[in-house]
């Protein structure tokens, strides 16, 4: 029986010390990767602990060979786009309406990315910062692993275009 | 084998995935490849310093997710946890062997009753 497994079964049996462990070890990460998707630290907070709440509820929609945090993870994301269409179809995540705060990026690299779509960026998040695998990045989307593979392609090819071309307006500007 | 082909194999590289020889050959040997690939490493990396530095200091505490019946199990628990550390103490500072000390308490209960 693997770890996530057993912690698995140990929320499902209502032990209380198990799911507070799995809290305290995931909620910063889940956080921070929420902003991404919602734009405000806010939001994030309140989407996170729905999510939570979500989480320990369906634990017996876990796959018991599945990642518990690509499954934490896939319900956080579930839970962001409802976020998103209780706001309506004229509210839809985009680089522009997010609030991403532009102006107080650090660098070159984290306003190209704020520039990215909501998709693109909580793929690169996912990856890149929680270092989600191939295989759990498509449990956590729904979406069949070489299809991972492409996105990934493409978000990192928009991102490196945006920042090399933010680059030249700098060199130019200075 | 042109850039146009390996280009989703040098993010999947970046990611420490397999790739087919022939695409890695080809890598290996384009400029033009090979500089999306540090590339791709630097962006990574970048990301992950911004994250570093817009980590959340501090996340809500689970006793708001968690329902009265769970709050009072824990507060039972915790209070549990500090008798049997009390006692543990107890044991561990204790200068008389253990069943010295079960005689005397028995000889208390004893003698107490006795003065009845």
């Amino acid at each position: 029986m693997n770890d996530d497994h057993e912690l698995a079964e140990r929320v499902c049996r209502g032990e209380t010390r198990a799911f507070e462990a799995f809290y305290r070890e995931n909620a910063a990460h889940l956080q921070g990767f929420l902003v991404q998707l919602l734009g405000t630290p806010q939001a994030a907070e309140d989407v996170m602990q729905e999510t939570f709440l979500q989480f320990r509820r369906r634990m017996n929609g876990f796959h018991p060979d599945g990642s518990l945090r690509a499954y934490l993870f896939g319900i956080a994301r579930k839970q962001a786009a409802e976020w998103w269409r209780q706001r309506g179809p004229n509210l839809q995540p985009s680089s522009e309406d997010t609030e991403r705060p532009k102006a107080e990026a650090a660098s070159l690299v984290e306003d190209a990315f704020a520039n990215l779509n909501a998709d693109q960026r909580s793929l690169l998040w996912l990856r890149e910062v929680e270092g989600q695998s191939y295989a759990q990045l498509a449990e956590i989307l729904g979406i069949p692993v070489g299809t991972v593979r492409s996105r990934l392609s493409a978000a990192r090819q928009e991102l490196r275009n945006i920042w090399r071309s933010d680059r030249v307006v700098k060199k130019e500007n200075a | 084998m042109t850039c146009e082909e390996a280009v989703d194999f040098v993010s999947a590289l970046c990611d420490g995935e397999r790739i087919p020889r022939e695409v890695a050959e080809h890598i290996g040997q384009c400029g033009d490849c090979r500089a999306r690939l540090r590339d791709y490493a630097i962006l990574g990396a970048e990301l992950r310093r911004t994250a570093r530095l817009h980590s959340p200091e501090t996340v809500p505490a689970i006793e708001g997710l968690l329902s009265t019946a769970e709050k009072v199990v824990m507060q039972r628990a915790k209070e549990a946890s500090r008798f049997t550390g009390w006692w543990r103490k107890g044991g561990e500072v204790m200068k008389i062997p253990r069943f010295v000390f079960a005689i005397l308490i028995l000889v208390i209960i004893g003698l107490s009753s006795g003065l009845e």
